[in-house]
């Protein structure tokens, strides 16, 4: 990828409402309901989350597995339904075709058609995102994301970066105003977790808003402007970047006094085994 | 309908690299070979054996192909997760599952002429006569096939499950085409509510004998009249399941 | 998906529905289902596999596999062959299917071929050949060619006119069912019912010239089955004409059918023989 940041020509400045929030979550709740034979159990997935993210501004979700993160992001991409609230993306109710155009997503694993080359699949994401120029917006893309010499290979062939840097120019193709990306770094080498970095910061600069989940403090706390942390479901706290830059212990410290009694499993015995 | 088109044209590559697609269009054209062997055994009658030997392949094939396909089309789409980054785009759920069925169909109406082609080319060896019977006949093959996809399409998003998704759709072939047996069938029996249930059972379900003219090859007096109203038939029934599916796919999370 | 949406397509599918259902209620205005009522196969151990091929809407593939089990049953010797002519026949058929001809070689040996193929033997029982025949009827009532055939070989070769008459009249009604006009349609094959059934009767009553001249208009017909063909060869050999009985056979070479080709060189060459050609 290009290690200087994003060229200006690849994406336009959005224009913004400046008194309108880019994501509004609203008392947003999900229940998950499994039926059983004699009875229907619930399982809660997020339970009155209300959160206001601004324009040009990256705010990291922050909790651990299984926590709600991913359940939040599906709410706002209308892969699943509220049991109760409401999610706005730029003043619109989410999800609808107009509001999905605005938003690139990555999801935490590449979940791509294994038969078709890199090319072809941005060709595919880029039709179905009514792109002008199609053709040139890909070979920007490509160019980009460093995969010129493998663009016309099948992603069955592709390891895990590859996948990720294919990911990463189908979320970038309809120059979205918002980016949603969900563990962006899980699984990524250093090289690669730097160079998400230098993408997220300018992505920023280019004014976009970005909204990224993630257990990882320490990548976390590089990018973000603001973090939410969620725990059992609950958003327990949103901290700016300010606050745990002049906090001792930093984020991690600020994290794990907030999320130390969620934990699905109990603490291990460090101590018993010194 | 750009996007429709779009969705088909990935779905018709994505159905000619998939290699059970493959396995079944190579499984048909040995059958309509091996169809000569039967000829043989069939007296004086090997045209007509070749003949419907042939025309039976081509449709159970693609029925076998369409049932199986239809179980990767969207179900095995959501547990694999790919169907995630279609629908975070601006694609409607009605818009991606028609292009999808479309794509499926073309791909399979695409095995159904390859074998035909191998078909004709036997039977004209057997010096058979060629009849527009031949092609009209194919073409309401493909018309069944597609009250069948769409149908196989709706068993797949309904049950979740591969196995009950094409049990439901042979059934359903079975029943379209008993459904002239059930007709009669009530007008025999004694108890109305049977009668009734018959007679709903016969409304319901698809007709497909509409659709069998390779079936009645020799039966004299065919005329083309009732072919005009399967070109509709086909349309109606298959988007009423279509738009199931789409009912279907409007509640599912994922 | 908003509950407005999921309503629409609720009504759409709604909508759809009725149309359907319309639909199925006004096909038969333009379609009549040409076949009679299933039935279950006169021939018992048959009937799961009949049924299977009606219910998977393949009656004219069933018709045909029924068509080869008749043919294998009446083309099989009652008794079981021993061992070495049971061999003699495999390879003869295998030759056959892989084009290699040796008929010549055999067809000179005197009474070669009756070692080998037992088909339009005279005598032996062959009980189930009515049945059989009714069994493909049953199955497609348009597939004339069986009736002709069934009733041939009942009549001719197995000397049970009545039940040829039998099988004669089920198809005539059969017809009738479909279309009274047509079973007396020239330009279709079911008005040979009534030829052969004639001829048939003539044969009953002895009434043999009268029978012939039926038989000869019956094998200008294309949907002849060789059968009758070698039937009507035979009476005329009998009668001491060769010469039509050769150009009986000769058709019948022509027809490239395998059941009869090691049967119509040998005719050919003894008739040539008879005829002084």
């Amino acid at each position: 990828m290009a290690g200087k940041g994003i060229p200006y020509s690849l994406f336009s400045f959005p224009r913004f409402n400046k008194y309108m929030p880019s994501i509004e979550l609203k008392d947003l709740s999900k229940t998950y309901a499994k039926k059983h034979l004699f009875h229907v159990s619930r399982t809660t997935g997020i339970e009155n989350v209300s959160l206001s993210i601004e324009r040009g501004e990256i705010f990291g979700l922050l909790g651990l597995n299984g926590a709600g993160k991913t359940t939040t992001i599906k709410l706002i991409l209308g892969l699943l339904r509220p049991t109760s609230g409401s999610v706005m993306v730029e003043g619109a109710p989410a999800p609808s075709p107009a509001v999905l155009k605005q938003i690139g997503y990555l999801p935490e694993v590449a979940y791509f058609y294994k038969y078709l080359t890199a090319e072809e699949i941005l060709r595919f994401y880029g039709r179905l995102s009514e792109i002008e120029r199609l053709d040139r917006r890909v070979d920007e893309l490509i160019d980009f994301v460093g995969l010129q010499s493998v663009r016309r290979k099948r992603l069955a062939e592709f390891s895990k970066g590859m996948l990720q840097r294919v990911g990463l120019a189908q979320s970038l193709l309809h120059d979205p105003k918002i980016l949603i990306y969900d563990e962006p770094v899980s699984g990524l080498d250093p090289l690669a977790i730097a160079e998400m970095r230098g993408l997220i910061s300018s992505l920023k600069a280019s004014g976009k808003t970005v909204f990224l989940s993630s257990h990882l403090i320490s990548e976390v706390e590089k990018v973000c402007d603001r973090v939410g942390i969620l725990a059992r479901g609950r958003l327990v706290k949103t901290i700016a970047q300010r606050e745990w830059a002049n906090s001792p212990g930093g984020l991690e410290k600020l994290f794990v006094s907030e999320v130390a009694d969620s934990a699905e499993l109990g603490r291990m015995k460090i101590q018993a085994l010194a | 309908m750009n996007k429709i088109f779009s969705i088909a044209y990935y779905t018709f590559i994505e159905s000619v690299r998939n290699k059970v697609f493959y396995v079944l269009v190579l499984f048909g054209v040995v059958i309509v070979f091996a169809s000569l062997l039967l000829a043989a055994l069939g007296g004086e009658q090997p045209q007509r054996i070749l003949l419907d030997v042939g025309l039976n392949a081509i449709e159970f094939f693609a029925l076998l192909t369409v049932g199986f396909s239809a179980v990767t089309l969207v179900l095995e789409e959501i547990e694999s997760k790919t169907v995630y980054l279609i629908l975070t785009r601006p694609v409607s759920r009605w818009t991606y599952l028609a292009g999808r069925y479309l794509g499926l169909l073309l791909a399979v109406y695409c095995g159904m002429l390859l074998m035909a082609l191998m078909h004709v080319a036997l039977l004209k060896l057997e010096g058979w006569q060629f009849a527009a019977r031949y092609p009209l006949a194919l073409l309401l093959s493909a018309g069944k096939i597609t009250i069948i996809g769409s149908l196989s399409l709706f068993f797949s998003l309904f049950s979740t499950s591969a196995v009950s998704s094409i049990s439901f759709t042979i059934f359903f072939w079975l029943l379209g085409h008993f459904g002239e047996e059930i007709s009669f069938l009530s007008t025999k029996v004694p108890n109305i509510f049977l009668k009734i249930f018959l007679k709903a059972v016969y409304l319901l379900t698809p007709n497909l004998q509409l659709f069998n003219l390779r079936d009645f090859w020799e039966v004299p007096g065919i005329v083309g009249g009732w072919m005009f109203i399967t070109a509709g038939y086909c349309l109606v029934y298959s988007a009423l399941f279509l738009a199931l599916s789409v009912w279907v796919l409007a509640y599912k999370e994922f | 998906m908003t509950m407005a949406r999921i309503n629409s397509i609720f009504f759409c599918v709604l909508a759809l529905l009725s149309l359907s259902v319309f639909s199925n209620t006004l096909a038969p205005g333009f379609f009549s289902y040409p076949y009679p009522q299933a039935r279950v196969s006169p021939v018992e151990r048959f009937a799961a596999v009949d049924m299977g091929g009606i219910l998977f809407g393949a009656r004219r593939l069933a018709a045909d596999i029924a068509w080869i089990e008749l043919l294998q049953y009446y083309g099989s010797p009652e008794e079981p062959l021993d061992r070495e002519t049971e061999f003699k026949v495999s390879w003869d058929m295998a030759r056959y299917l892989m084009g290699i001809s040796g008929e010549k070689e055999e067809s000179h040996k005197p009474g070669a071929e009756e070692e080998h193929y037992h088909f339009d033997i005279t005598g032996g029982e062959y009980s189930g050949l009515y049945t059989r025949c009714l069994r493909v009827a049953r199955l497609d009532p348009f597939f004339s060619h069986v009736y002709l055939y069934g009733a041939g070989a009942l009549a001719w070769n197995q000397n049970r006119p009545d039940e040829a008459i039998k099988l004669l009249e089920d198809g005539i009604s059969s017809i009738e069912k479909y279309s009274p006009s047509i079973s007396k349609d020239i330009h279709q094959p079911f008005w040979q019912y009534h030829l052969y059934l004639s001829a048939i009767i003539y044969s009953k009553s002895g009434k043999y010239n009268e029978m012939t001249a039926l038989l000869e208009t019956a094998v200008r017909q294309p949907e002849c089955p060789n059968m009758v063909k070698a039937i009507l060869a035979n009476i005329y050999q009998k009668n001491g004409k060769p010469r039509d009985a050769l150009r009986l056979w000769i058709e019948i070479y022509d027809s490239k059918d395998p059941t009869y080709l090691n049967r119509s060189l040998s005719k050919i060459s003894e008739l040539r023989a008879l005829a002084g050609l």
